[in-house]
């Protein structure tokens, strides 16, 4: 086979990827190591080094973003775990005979955060949301949870975990209907009850797909932006302003480039470091990944 | 129709940790039934792939006729494969599998619709899936799928027919008549068939030439009768044959032979003669056919030795014994209706010239 | 130890018929084979006696329990699947304990049991390896393992060693045997390969299409089939079978068709003589029981070489008859021929004949 062809039918990514990815990645990265700032009239982009970087260890803002990304998202992931893993039991018997049922499921997952976030907002207004409604006159939550600094963090896990649930439970579905007939046979005939049957041998197959649907939520809750930003633009006050909405203030509101840059390269940094594990756990899985 | 040879041929998986061929050489002359045989991962596929010119050898070269094709492209070759794995297109139907080889685009030399028909009608029906050419391999059974993957091969005329393990998935029965029907088509027409199996009975039975693969390495080739009658060392006596042929360890005490445990053998001048001449004149190797062990009863004046019965096999008018001497384990191979009950001592004579020798450490026949 | 009693057993899938008004009993400690081609129902009747399929109709005993509405579990049966069915994710030793951690035993009673049948199979030096890289035959005797270790009253068997390698097959044979010999157990065993049941049990039975063809002794089996099916499903190379007519004359049955006309001996036609069905019957004779002569030979049956398969210490010739059928003979490893050679066979006892009608073995 001619190898040459192949370079050909790459090079219309490749050139999207340059252009779209790559070179405002490299221009970040630069910027981070300067101070450009178009509110000020001295940082006009000279090389600071790692004077911005200097700046974000002594900024407690920037650690509460941090805190506020990992209090959404460890509830998070691990809400969506559960209620996924329960998601995929309950629809397995019913997709095995209608496969329909999946993007109907996924309806969720598909739509913009934007919009999910939008509705969010609408449906827990306490005067006239169908969930802020009930919420409000049943005396649980009287106030209006997006001003709340009680309720807002909640209210956003809640919602995130509206859409990304099926996702996961997706995921573990597919495991559920790959999973070997003869284990559960031989559980049978061992004298396994269902109980047994759920933790000792559907749990450990189940694994694997749980470990990769988790990895890829929590490398997508490091990023959470839109869903946040449409609720309550990181308020009220920082109580919800994850790492990201915080890169977003320094950058596009205060326009301090330099700044705003080296805060989202530390959390590139973090989430390349996921990625590893995730490009790990799934390939070794994927080797050792037959049944006996 | 072609000879096919190949000499010092070798390839290597995984950077060097799987040897799979190491210096294979061998012919299979024209318009014979060669069989490449050997247990699973003994190289007998990876030496169809490197003939068809699907894989490349890391060394040594393949020869059409005395024409060197190594490197040559796959379908420049003129040569027809069968798959154990049958590679058929999902997408197409039987007799559009059948179809491919006469009038795939890359073919200089395509047939026309109505011979193509024709002879994949002709094919269909030798087979037995006449009946199915309309049919997606999807809807066939294991066994018809084989079959098709067979026939494309056969639906060609080329040089030479590759068959790796063809008939491998077929229920006895039908393997039996295929086995039959293979071997006549190729008298009949004279084709030169490569084929690879680890069924020493089907080599036998369908070979002119074998040769005997282990690990990558050639342990013997010649006529299957030779084979069988003269195994060059004990990895092809004990693999050609069924049951295995017993190996015993014996030492050469002058005119006799000691084997532990169990009897001491006159030897005769002939054999005496033999072992003098070509083995180390201390201890060798014994080997016995289980259907040459005589077995008596234990009472009889003529047995040399006695063992107990552990185990019977009704294989149906023969009959395999198991039996235990102290710590040997030998097999015998006799008629059921002579067969002694499981459980009972019995006598054994062991005739030394029937006996194959091999040296104990090279584990080579020992010949003149 | 017990005894395994199936009155009347029917399994249907919808309206397909797997198994067909079966009756068959086991004796306590026997080596039982369910023997037949794949869709015969035998792996449908194991997996009913196991409790993993619902019995449609009848019923199945362990000894005086009848066994029918309980779970797998209560029946103390143990299997070995085809495909070995081991937990992936647990090592050898895991594995084998299962059946224990399920009810609950102490630490220290799982771990003797365990080394107890880990030692009987020989496998005690990987019990620590995670099953996922054991060769087929190690991942057998975990199988195995799993399944004696709780002393069951019945092991069941289901195509256990198909997925080995001819040579670990024959080794395996001996050995489940011995295995079974030691432990008493009442075993049923499922296989599609004649020459394993054979080998292996004290008696098989034989079934097609869900019905039950025979029970017997493997050698009761070969030596006198109860119908065709039995007679051409056991033996390698296959018994021939052919389309022919029964003749009476002058007080002798002949055997008649265009390929061949052989008057029957008397041990034969004895047991033919109150026979009063229609002529056409299924000549059986297997390659063993017919002698070959280049020279004419007196009531000899002409034939051609077809084909010659050398086997080392025989040779199978398939001899071609005047009705283009063709006859697997057994000739001695020396004889030679040219293709298309003349040839006289002579058909010896014993000769069997088949009812066109129900393929009942009229000789029997």
């Amino acid at each position: 086979m001619k190898k040459g062809y192949i370079w050909w039918w790459v090079l219309p990514s490749a050139i999207l990827f340059l252009f779209i990815i790559l070179v405002p990645f490299i221009i970040a990265a630069t910027y981070s190591f300067r101070a450009l700032s178009f509110t000020s009239s001295q940082a006009q982009g000279q090389f600071i080094g790692l004077g911005n970087y200097r700046r974000l260890v002594f900024d407690s803002d920037f650690y509460n973003a941090f805190k506020v990304t990992f209090l959404y998202m460890v509830p998070a992931v691990l809400l969506q775990g559960a209620l996924g893993l329960g998601m995929a039991l309950v629809m397995s018997g019913a997709v095995r005979r209608a496969r329909v049922l999946v993007p109907i499921m996924l309806l969720p997952t598909l739509l913009t955060p934007v919009v999910i976030g939008l509705v969010g907002v609408l449906t827990l207004n306490p005067d006239f949301g169908v969930l802020g409604i009930f919420l409000n006159r049943s005396g649980l939550i009287t106030e209006a949870m997006l001003g709340s600094s009680k309720w807002a963090l909640p209210a956003i896990i809640a919602v995130d975990t509206y859409q990304w649930t099926p996702f996961v439970a997706v995921i573990l579905l597919s495991g559920l209907l790959a999973l070997p007939r003869e284990p559960y046979e031989a559980a049978q005939v061992d004298g396994a009850n269902p109980l047994q049957t759920f933790f000792r041998v559907t749990m450990p197959l189940l694994w694997p797909y749980l470990v990769v649907a988790m990895l890829i939520r929590v490398i997508d809750a490091f990023r959470i932006f839109d869903i946040i930003w449409v609720m309550t633009r990181g308020g009220p006050g920082i109580t919800t302003e994850a790492v990201a909405v915080y890169a977003y203030r320094h950058t596009f509101r205060y326009w301090d480039m330099g700044y705003g840059s080296a805060l989202i390269m530390v959390l590139f940094l973090f989430i390349s470091i996921l990625v590893e594990y995730l490009y790990k756990a799934l390939t070794t899985w994927q080797a050792g990944g037959e049944t006996a | 129709m072609a000879k096919i040879m190949v000499r010092n041929l070798s390839k290597q998986y995984k950077d060097g940790e799987v040897q799979a061929l190491r210096d294979v050489s061998l012919e299979c002359p024209d318009g014979e039934f060669f069989c490449l045989l050997g247990p699973a991962g003994a190289g007998k596929t990876t030496s169809i792939k490197l003939i068809a010119g699907i894989e490349s050898p890391d060394g040594g070269e393949v020869f059409l006729d005395d024409e060197r094709i190594t490197g040559v492209d796959p379908w420049e070759r003129d040569l027809a494969v069968a798959f154990e794995t049958y590679a058929l297109y999902p997408q197409r139907t039987v007799r559009q599998n059948l179809r491919f080889p006469l009038q795939a685009p890359a073919r200089k030399d395509a047939w026309s619709e109505a011979d193509a028909e024709k002879r994949v009608v002709e094919i269909a029906n030798l087979l037995g899936i006449g009946e199915l050419l309309d049919r997606y391999p999807r809807q066939l059974s294991g066994g018809q799928r084989q079959r098709v993957a067979l026939g494309r091969a056969l639906v060609r005329k080329p040089r030479a027919y590759l068959l790796d393990e063809p008939i491998a998935h077929l229920d006895a029965k039908l393997r039996h008549h295929m086995r039959g029907e293979l071997k006549r088509i190729q008298r009949d027409l004279g084709i030169t068939v490569l084929y690879c199996t680890p069924d020493q009975l089907e080599a036998l039975s369908l070979a002119d030439h074998m040769a005997v693969l282990n690990e990558g390495r050639v342990e013997q080739i010649g006529a299957s009768k030779d084979v069988y009658m003269r195994p060059a060392n004990i990895f092809v006596a004990r693999f050609v044959g069924d049951p295995p042929m017993n190996i015993l360890d014996a030492n050469i005490e002058g005119n006799e032979l000691l084997i532990p445990e169990l009897t001491r053998l006159p030897m005769a001048a002939t054999v005496q003669r033999l072992l003098a001449r070509n083995s180390n004149g201390k201890t060798v190797k014994l080997g016995i056919r289980p259907k040459d062990l005589r077995v008596v009863p234990e009472s009889s004046g003529e047995a040399q030795a006695k063992a107990e019965v552990t185990h019977v096999q009704v294989l149906g008018e023969t009959s395999v014994l198991t039996l235990k001497a102290d710590s040997l384990e030998l097999h015998a191979k006799l008629a059921t209706q002579d067969a002694p009950e499981r459980g009972s001592n019995v006598g054994v004579i062991i005739d030394p010239a029937v006996c194959h020798f091999f040296d104990p450490e090279t584990e080579r026949r020992i010949e003149e | 130890m017990t005894t395994l009693t199936l009155k009347n057993v029917w399994k249907k899938y919808g309206d397909v018929i797997a198994v067909k008004e079966l009756n068959l009993s086991c004796e306590d400690g026997e080596f039982f084979s369910l023997l037949g081609p794949s869709g015969c129902g035998k792996s449908s009747t194991l997996r009913m006696i196991a409790g993993l399929e619902e019995i449609t109709d009848g019923e199945i005993w362990f000894d005086d329990t009848l066994v029918n509405d309980l779970e797998p579990r209560e029946r103390n049966v143990a299997m070995v699947f085809e495909t070995y069915a081991l937990y992936p994710f647990l090592s050898v030793y895991e594995n084998i304990a299962f059946p224990l951690r399920i009810r609950g035993l102490s630490r220290d009673g799982i771990n003797k049991k365990v080394r107890w049948a880990a030692d009987f199979l020989g496998i005690s030096d990987i019990l620590r390896m995670n099953v996922k890289g054991l060769s087929s035959g190690q991942k057998q005797s975990v199988g195995i393992g799993r399944a004696i270790v709780r002393e069951p009253s019945v092991l069941l068997m289901d195509e256990p060693i198909s997925h080995l390698e001819a040579r670990q097959r024959a080794r395996m044979r001996e050995e489940l045997v011995k295995l079974q010999d030691n432990l008493g157990i009442t075993t049923i065993y499922v296989t599609h390969d004649q020459v394993e049941a054979m080998t292996m049990a004290d008696r098989l039975a034989v079934m097609d299409l869900g019905v039950l063809q025979q029970v017997g002794t493997p050698k009761e089996v070969y030596e006198r089939p109860r119908t065709e099916f039995v007679g051409g499903f056991i033996g390698e190379p296959p018994m021939n079978l052919a389309d022919c007519e029964l003749v009476r004359e002058d007080g002798q049955f002949s055997i008649q068709s265009p390929s061949f006309k052989v008057t029957l001996p008397a041990q034969t036609a004895n047991r033919l003589g109150t026979y009063d069905g229609p002529p056409q019957v299924r000549l059986g004779i297997r390659p063993e029981s017919i002698a070959v002569s280049k020279s004419p030979v007196e009531g000899g049956v002409k034939a051609s070489v077809h084909l010659l398969e050398p086997q080392g210490e025989r040779t199978i010739l398939g001899a071609r008859l005047a009705g283009k059928e063709i006859f697997l003979v057994e000739v001695p490893p020396e004889f030679e021929a040219d293709l298309d050679e003349g040839l006289y066979l002579q058909f010896r006892q014993p000769i069997h004949i088949f009812s066109t009608t129900d393929g009942m073995n009229l000789t029997y």
